[in-house]
């Protein structure tokens, strides 16, 4: 069902991770991206597996949560496996074969990478709400205000967006079974006929979607919304003792990955 | 002459994680050709999953759904073939509507079932007819209607594939008092003319207790009640307990016999009430 | 008591239509008054609401909302922290991805301090009783649950009046009771003045003042219990009467004389009881 999908979902709690200011937790998640991709041997991937691990303890999102939400990517991720498998050049591990000891690590190696990177970003919409993270992208493009990027209006999209996915997945959902109910046939036929077959559900889909977003205007402008000047907000971000340390924290493990890399 | 019928059905949510939640516990129904039961149960109580059983929409987690005998989910032929036997119309089926007309939107079931041109054209006439829509609106766009003929037009959809059942989740949902008068009316002739059976399911108590054969009450799963709307109102208290509506009729008189005025009978339309009032008014009971 | 709202002979026609959907519409609302509107599908309700916090300005007349006129777009902002609406559709009109988030909106975007937006949106919630929902997601709650919080939504701005156009239309009937409880409280323990669109007549029982509206005209004005005394009114507006009432009314076409203005199931059982007992 669709209704399944866990992407981006978030699961509150009240551990230091959740509440570390968004602001942080972004500037840590690109820190995390960019030591990831620096990791170019066995040491390297050990200390991000090992960071990602103190993480998931620190937000007592359990491995089991962080590995179901892979599994829509687990056909990328095998895929990407078998390329290393099969197209490394080096030692064959039989004589005669295809696969070769270099092609085994790097394949292990491109899973981690790619396993990690989805779960570092994972743990971060886990613990961190939506808006919490708009809020936080928002405070940090704000620079961006000076060259008229209309930096508000972006975020407050996005959260938007984020806010009606489940609706409208829902949504899906119930007109999916009502055109089934009157013999709509999804699964069988050529590429054309099922082209076709979407049609009543886009249709239904998109009409709905203009009606809500009509609503929704209406709604956020009988609450007196009139665009982002002079809003406040309730949740105002500031930066704990705790950020500062995380910061600083994810800066040395930073520059430990530099370090590795030009050894290496 | 058909019969659906339910053995032991059981469905089951998100089996094996955390947010498994059986939807349906054990429910064995038999429901013969003709009646027109109303189906009443809490929002959550499982009376959605269990119609979406009725025309293999979901499959039972255990059990069997069986039309005439047969198993509906025995594969993917009896699976698409009970769906033109046995209508469902979901709630506020308006927002399904997608075609350019009014016409080709009725057409869309019979379409799907591969009749031909000449027998589809009969099936939306007969449709449009049961469903009150004019002719005039055939040819115009089913979004520009309001929405008591677009409810119309999404029920006349079902109703052209020629269902022997035909299941109505919450038909008269937000439509105002005349609307849905109206509405049940043509469902009532509807069943009338064509035998078929009708499966209503409400919250509106005295829709169901006035038109209904047959009420069954779902609760947490399973079924709490079934019977005559005579039946089950002789008991109001029991699904007062359960949170549960009543006809306003039936609250009166359990208000009444609350004061001592001990009604006679089951009480559940506002002509029983009118008559039992009348008759304890000539022979006082004490 | 003072008026708080006024309508001066509104018409109102939407872009692209032909009819007015309202005709030359006067009505004066009392602060503190809980008012229910009726009437079909298309009568032109929603229309009015909808005038009620300047969303739609009059094509002619005047809408005067605590003494602002709705047409003065300077003040638009005033009007609409005054009268707060809530629509039909609970799931177009939630902004924001939990509970508390969403209630805070109409304050952030009124400009109040943080600490006063973190009041006033524990005290709105608790109003609702959803404060313990706070940090849910809202599309996991019940149809009635999200209604509430929409309400707090709206009381959180601290408006005069409250506009709820059929927030119930999409309930079941425990979310309905809900609702109603929750507005009837505003009005009778907060001074809020409600006024509330719907198609349920059992709604209107404890109104002060019920308007019935037909095809962009007001028909009826009136307490619940007269209008509702009328039943061939009521019919003519295609509209429903309580069980209650139609019972007395049948009972006394048969020779009793019961007063029909016992709308509530318990009154009327009482009163009941009482003619059987003489």
């Amino acid at each position: 069902m669709l209704k399944d999908i866990t992407l981006g979902q978030y699961f509150p709690g009240d551990t230091i991770v959740h509440r570390l200011d968004p602001r942080t937790k972004l500037i840590c998640v690109i820190i995390y991206i960019v030591a990831l991709f620096l990791a170019v041997n066995w040491t390297g991937y050990i200390i991000v597996i090992a960071a990602t691990a103190a993480f998931m303890i620190l937000s007592r999102i359990s491995p089991k949560r962080v590995f179901s939400g892979l599994k829509p990517m687990i056909f990328i991720i095998v895929l990407t496996g078998a390329l290393n498998v099969f197209y490394t050049k080096g030692t064959p591990v039989v004589e005669g074969w295809i696969i070769t000891w270099e092609g085994i690590e790097r394949a292990i190696q491109m899973i981690l990478r790619i396993t990690l990177l989805i779960s570092g970003t994972f743990l971060l919409t886990y613990t961190t709400s939506p808006i919490a993270i708009t809020d936080g992208l928002e405070m940090l493009l704000k620079p961006l205000k000076l060259i008229r990027f209309p930096v508000h209006e972006m975020t407050l999209m996005m959260s938007m967006a984020l806010r009606f996915i489940p609706t409208l997945i829902e949504e899906t959902d119930k007109i999916m079974s009502a055109q089934r109910a009157r013999g709509a046939d999804f699964e069988t036929g050529g590429l054309v006929k099922r082209a076709k077959a979407l049609l009543p559900i886009l249709v239904p889909l998109f009409v709905s979607a203009f009606r809500r977003a009509d609503e929704l205007a209406v709604a956020m402008e009988s609450r007196c919304y009139h665009g982002g000047e002079g809003r406040t907000r309730m949740k105002q971000l500031r930066f704990e003792t705790r950020d500062y340390v995380t910061l600083i924290l994810f800066v040395l493990f930073l520059a430990v990955m530099i370090m590795l890399k030009r050894m290496s | 002459m058909s019969e659906l019928r339910c053995e032991k059905l059981r469905h089951v949510y998100s089996a094996g994680t955390p947010f498994e939640k059986v939807a349906v516990d054990c429910i064995d129904l038999t429901l013969p050709q003709g009646q027109l039961v109303g189906l009443i149960g809490h929002t959550g109580s499982g009376k959605s999953t269990l119609i979406q059983h009725l025309n293999a929409l979901l499959t039972p987690t255990s059990g069997r759904v069986l039309y005439d005998g047969r198993d509906i989910n025995e594969n993917k032929y009896t699976r698409r073939d009970i769906r033109h036997e046995v209508g469902l119309v979901f709630q506020y089926p308006e927002y399904q509507l997608f075609e350019e007309t009014v016409y080709k939107d009725i057409a869309f079931g019979p379409g799907n079932m591969g009749l031909d041109k000449d027998e589809i054209d009969a099936r939306v006439k007969e449709a449009a007819k049961f469903t009150g829509i004019e002719k005039e609106l055939f040819e115009r766009s089913p979004l520009e209607l309001s929405g008591g003929q677009k409810r119309r037009i999404a029920i006349a959809g079902v109703i052209a594939m020629r269902p022997s059942v035909l299941i109505l989740d919450e038909p008269t949902a937000g439509l105002d008092p005349a609307g849905s008068r109206q509405l049940l009316e043509n469902i009532c002739i509807y069943r009338k003319e064509t035998g078929s059976t009708v499966i209503l399911v409400s919250h509106n108590m005295d829709d169901v207790a006035r038109i209904a054969d047959r009420i069954i009450v779902i609760s947490g799963g399973n079924v709490f009640m079934d019977g005559t709307p005579a039946e089950v109102f002789a008991d109001p208290e029991k699904l007062v307990a359960q949170g549960l509506d009543v006809p306003k009729a039936t609250a009166i008189a359990m208000k009444l016999r609350e004061r001592g005025v001990m009604l006679k009978g089951s009480v559940c339309t506002h002509d029983q009430l009118l008559a039992a009032i009348t008759s304890y008014r000539e022979a006082p009971v004490c | 008591m003072s008026e708080i709202i006024r309508f001066d002979s509104v018409h109102f026609t939407y872009p692209g239509d032909e009819l007015e959907s309202l005709c030359g519409v006067s009505l004066s609302i009392e602060e503190g008054s809980f008012v229910a509107v009726v009437g079909h599908n298309g009568s032109g309700k929603s229309t009015l609401a909808k005038h009620m916090n300047a969303i739609l300005v009059p094509d002619e007349g005047r809408v005067t909302v605590c003494g602002i006129d709705t047409s003065d777009q300077d003040r638009i902002i005033e009007i609409r922290r005054n009268v707060g609406m809530v629509f039909q559709n609970p799931d177009n009109q939630i902004v924001a991805n939990v509970v508390e988030d969403d209630v805070a909106f109409a304050p952030e975007n009124l400009g109040v301090e943080p600490a006063e937006i973190r009041r006033r949106v524990d005290d709105s919630l608790k109003q609702v009783g959803m404060y313990d929902y706070r940090q849910h997601a809202p599309h996991l709650l019940s149809g009635g649950q999200k209604q509430r919080i929409a309400i707090a939504g709206v009381i959180a701005m601290h408006p005069k009046v409250i506009v709820l156009d059929e927030p119930t239309a999409m309930l079941d009937p425990v979310g309905r009771k809900e609702v109603l409880s929750t507005v009837t409280d505003l009005c009778r323990e907060h001074g809020m003045t409600v006024v509330l669109i719907t198609h349920h007549m059992d709604e209107c029982i404890h109104a002060d003042r019920m308007i019935i509206m037909t095809d962009g005209y007001i028909t009826a004005d009136g307490t619940p219990a007269q209008l509702f005394a009328d039943p061939a009114l009521m019919e003519s507006q295609g509209l429903d009467v309580p069980e209650t009432v139609r019972l007395m009314y049948a009972l006394n076409k048969e020779g009793w004389n019961l007063p029909l203005d016992a709308l509530g199931v318990d009154e009327c059982a009482e009163e009941i009881r009482k003619a059987v007992e003489n």
